[in-house]
């Protein structure tokens, strides 16, 4: 029993030791390649140079990518925070409640290039959207719609439901209710259930490839417009060999940044929104 | 006596299981009743079925009918049934908002956007439970920042901002102390000159203190009721004096 306690110690530490290590290695070293790159220049000018993005900045690829977050926070964040309202407040069957479990459960384990490809054959092409941003961001809105939904459902289930019935014993309406004591004690989870959804889109290449995100444009000016996006910038810059590879780690350097200091700030809102709460 | 709440024949099943099984009563106009008995013998239930918070509770099937001041609170819609019949839970559970937005809460659902006559209703209200002049200067305070009584107090009074008919506590003391007992039991005797009040409790020396009228109910069936006097020095059957009896042994 001793040796069963002393391994599983031993296993759950090295785990926490590998992957800490791998990840402080992947982040310093990327930001130590870098940092040297990085430049007011290198992040307010367009791509530029015989080979794109060899010289100059990634200004586009950083606006593209905040455009096309933002259009798939709008459009994932909305139905899966309905969902979870319905499944939490109005659904009375379990057996509605397991459908739907398993229908998002099924979202969730789409491919991404897959969502790519499906938002490519309809929007793209048969509703005639052409490659835009919008395309993009549905492709990307349906990708992180199970991992919003997943957090808000668990947020909304650990409501005390005492205060929630304390309002229905007013004679107040559900909807009324979730608008005016749900919606705004739950807002703190909400929004950092959003943002790290929005962080997972940022990152993801895959449902932009066909969709949305070009090698070269200017900033954003149009959902209905393509833009450029980090990923792809990456992505083709390591394609393009080792006259852009110090170009490149400053993308990343500059995409690990803005996702890592959206996941801080989301991390130390939601600490300072628990520690309120709990001193209430 | 006259009836503010009557139920007939009402019972209660989850999922096939008999809650509250055929039980007939009446709860007299501004008396305070106690609804007395073991853990899980249906008490909350049926005080769940006199304001209709049991249709929030999925595989529920009720029989029976409740009558609010002798109609059948059925027929009328649900939310004028709640303004009408006001709950207290067991936890102190304000919203975590102000206590002024917590007393404003309602009226403003119910349409009233006055200042002067929020004022009035806040201040009304927080009198009628003895807070004003101990809160009066703190009623921007978050409510969760007060002491568990005076939590369960601010509750007393948010449910009494839609004058209500009727005003239910389901165990409203069991989560506080010694104090805040004495302070919600002064606080329920004097407003019983203006409601009806029922309340569930697990404390028989508070329901000796506080009753007029009581209901002793076991495995969800109606046992005994009648005046508190009575029913507490002499009951009629045994099962309420084994009741009493176990309790106070």
């Amino acid at each position: 029993m001793r040796i069963k306690g002393a391994l599983i110690r031993i296993w759950a530490y090295a785990g926490i030791i590998t992957v800490s290590a791998a990840i402080v290695f992947l982040f310093v070293f990327v930001f130590i390649k870098g940092a040297s790159t990085i430049s007011w220049d290198f992040l307010s000018q367009s791509p530029s140079g015989a080979v794109l993005g060899e010289e100059g900045g990634i200004l586009p690829a950083i606006t593209g990518s905040l455009a096309f977050t933002l259009t798939a926070v709008v459009i994932g964040a909305i139905p899966a925070i309905a969902t979870a309202l319905y499944l939490v407040f109005y659904c009375k069957s379990s057996k509605s409640e397991q459908v739907i479990h398993l229908v998002i459960q099924c979202i969730a384990g789409i491919p991404s290039i897959v969502l790519g490809l499906f938002s490519y054959s309809l929007f793209v092409r048969d509703l005639n959207f052409g490659r835009c941003i919008l395309s993009s961001g549905i492709a990307l809105g349906v990708m992180i719609l199970p991992f919003i939904e997943v957090r808000a459902e668990k947020t909304f289930r650990e409501m005390n439901m005492t205060m929630i019935q304390s309002a229905y014993a007013l004679g107040c309406t559900k909807s009324h209710t979730i608008l005016t004591v749900v919606l705004p004690a739950c807002r703190g989870e909400l929004f950092s259930g959003i943002i790290l959804g929005g962080c997972y889109a940022m990152g993801a290449t895959a449902p932009m490839i066909f969709t949305g995100a070009v090698a070269y444009a200017a900033n954003p000016t149009s959902i209905m417009k393509p833009a450029m996006a980090l990923p792809l910038h990456l992505y083709l810059l390591v394609a393009q060999g080792t006259t852009s590879l110090d170009m490149a780690y400053g993308t990343a350097f500059v995409m690990m940044a803005v996702i890592l200091i959206s996941n801080a700030l989301v991390t130390i809102y939601a600490r300072r929104r628990q520690r309120a709460w709990n001193q209430q | 006596m006259e009836s503010a709440i009557e139920i007939k024949n009402l019972t209660v099943s989850y999922d096939g299981k008999v809650a509250v099984d055929n039980v007939s009563t009446s709860f007299p106009k501004k008396k305070i009743t106690s609804i007395i008995g073991p853990s899980g013998c249906g008490k909350t239930t049926l005080l769940n079925c006199l304001n209709g918070m049991i249709r929030e509770i999925p595989d529920v099937k009720v029989g029976g009918e409740v009558y609010l001041d002798g109609k059948p609170a059925d027929r009328l819609p649900i939310d004028e049934w709640r303004r009408r019949v006001g709950i207290v839970f067991q936890t102190p559970m304000p919203f975590p908002f102000s206590v002024y937005k917590n007393l404003t809460y309602a009226p403003k659902y119910y349409g009233n956007h006055d200042k002067a006559d929020l004022d009035r209703i806040v201040k009304e209200n927080l009198e009628m439970v003895g807070l004003y002049e101990e809160i009066r200067d703190e009623l921007k305070k978050s409510a969760l920042k007060f002491s568990g009584g005076q939590q369960q107090r601010i509750c007393i009074a948010r449910a009494l901002t839609v004058e209500p008919d009727v005003l239910l506590l389901d165990e409203p003391c069991s989560a506080l102390d010694v104090k805040s007992i004495a302070v919600i039991e002064e606080t329920l005797m004097k407003l019983k000159e203006d409601y009806t009040i029922i309340i569930v409790t697990h404390n028989i020396a508070q329901a000796k203190r506080l009753s007029d009228k009581v209901v002793f109910i076991k495995d969800g069936k109606l046992v005994e009721e009648g005046d508190a006097k009575q029913v507490f020095e002499s009951a009629d059957k045994h099962e309420t004096r084994e009741f009493l009896g176990g309790i106070y042994g």
